[in-house]
C-alpha cells in the first residue's frame, strides 16, 4: 500500500500525469513547424488540416486508453477552476511571448523562456507531494530549453540556419515539441510505475 | 498523554483500516473516481475493493453510482457529505496525534 500523501497526490494530479496526451500535441507542433518551414508550401492548407484531424483523433485515442486501462476521476470544482485560471494565464503569456519573438529581433527566445518556466512550474507543483526527487527530467529539459533560448547570446548566432530552419522561433518550437514528446513518455512511465496492480 | 490515548481510542476503526483509509483519502482528492482507478491506486483485487466499498457505503460515507459509458458498465464512487466530513476530521485528529507525539518525544529526550 502506498503512503496516504502519495495516494492523495496521485489522485489529485492524475489528469496531469497522463503523459501520453503530450504526444499528439508535441507531434502536431513538430509537423506544423516543419510544414511552415518549407519554402514551397504555396499556402496549401490541406496538409495542416489532415495533421489537425489526426491530432484530435490521436488525443481521443489516448484519452480512451487511459480511461480503459487506468480508470478515470472527476476533479473537484476548485481544482477545475484553478487549472482553468492557470491555463488562461499561460495562454496570455504565450501570446505575449509569441508577439515579442515575431515582432522584434531578439538574441533570445521569449517563447523558449516561457516553456522552460512552465516545465519548472509543473515539476515544482508535483515534486513535493509525489516524492519525485529521483525524477529530475523536467528540470533537465527546462535547463536545455533555457540554454537553447539563449544560443545567440552565447555566441551561436543564426544557429537555426545551420539546422535548416528559417527562424529562431521555428527552431525553439521544434526543441519544445521534441522535449514535450520525451517528457510525456517519461511521465507516462512514472504513472505506470505508480498505478500498477500490486501482488 | 491521557488525551492522546483517548484520541487514539476514538479513531474510527471503520476508516482506520489501511485499504479503506486509502479509498477515502483518494476520494477526498477528487469529486469522484471510478472502480478501475481505485483498484489501480490501492492495488486491491476487484473482490477486496468491492467488499471495502460496500462497508463504506453501508456506513453512509460513500455513494456508489453505476452507469453505462459508451455501452460499458462503469462504477463511480464519491464521498457523501458525511464521508467528506469524517475523513477530514480523521486527518485532523491524526495531525493532532502526530504533534502530541512529537511534543512527548521532545519532553522525554
Amino acid at each position: 500500500m502506498k503512503d496516504m500523501q502519495k495516494i492523495f497526490s496521485l489522485t489529485a494530479n492524475y489528469p496531469s500525469l497522463q503523459g501520453l496526451k503530450s504526444l499528439p500535441i508535441g507531434l502536431y507542433l513538430l509537423t506544423i513547424v516543419l510544414w511552415a518551414n518549407q519554402e514551397t508550401r504555396n499556402n496549401n492548407l490541406s496538409l495542416p488540416i489532415v495533421i489537425s484531424i489526426s491530432m484530435v483523433l490521436f488525443l481521443w485515442f489516448v484519452d480512451q486508453y487511459y480511461r480503459l486501462e487506468f480508470g478515470s476521476i472527476r476533479r473537484t470544482k476548485t481544482k477545475v477552476r484553478h487549472e482553468l485560471l492557470i491555463s488562461i494565464i499561460a495562454v496570455f503569456l504565450a501570446l505575449i511571448a509569441f508577439w515579442l519573438d515575431t515582432a522584434y529581433e531578439w538574441p533570445v527566445s521569449f517563447l523558449g523562456f516561457l516553456f522552460s518556466g512552465v516545465m519548472i512550474f509543473d515539476y515544482l507543483r508535483l515534486w513535493k507531494s509525489l516524492s519525485i526527487g529521483n525524477f529530475p527530467y523536467p528540470l533537465i529539459f527546462s535547463l536545455i530549453l533555457l540554454v537553447v533560448s539563449m544560443f545567440p547570446v552565447l555566441g551561436l548566432r543564426n544557429w537555426w540556419l545551420i539546422v535548416g530552419l528559417r527562424t529562431q522561433l521555428f527552431a525553439v518550437l521544434i526543441v519544445v515539441s521534441v522535449l514535450m514528446v520525451i517528457s510525456g513518455i517519461l511521465w507516462h512511465l512514472f504513472l505506470i510505475r505508480n498505478l500498477k496492480i500490486e501482488d | 498523554m491521557d488525551e492522546v490515548f483517548q484520541e487514539i481510542a476514538s479513531l474510527d476503526r471503520l476508516i482506520h483500516e489501511p485499504a479503506r483509509l486509502a479509498i477515502l483519502t483518494a476520494l477526498m482528492a477528487c469529486q469522484s473516481a471510478d472502480f478501475l482507478f481505485l483498484q489501480r491506486l490501492t492495488g486491491l483485487t476487484g473482490g477486496n475493493l468491492s467488499v471495502h466499498l460496500s462497508k463504506l457505503e453501508e456506513a453512509g460515507l460513500i455513494d456508489i453510482n453505476k452507469r453505462f459509458i459508451e455501452n460499458r458498465p462503469n462504477t463511480f464512487v464519491e464521498l457523501t457529505d458525511a464521508g467528506r466530513e469524517t475523513i477530514a476530521d480523521y486527518w485532523k485528529k491524526l495531525e493532532i496525534l502526530h504533534k502530541s507525539a512529537e511534543k512527548f518525544k521532545k519532553e522525554n529526550t
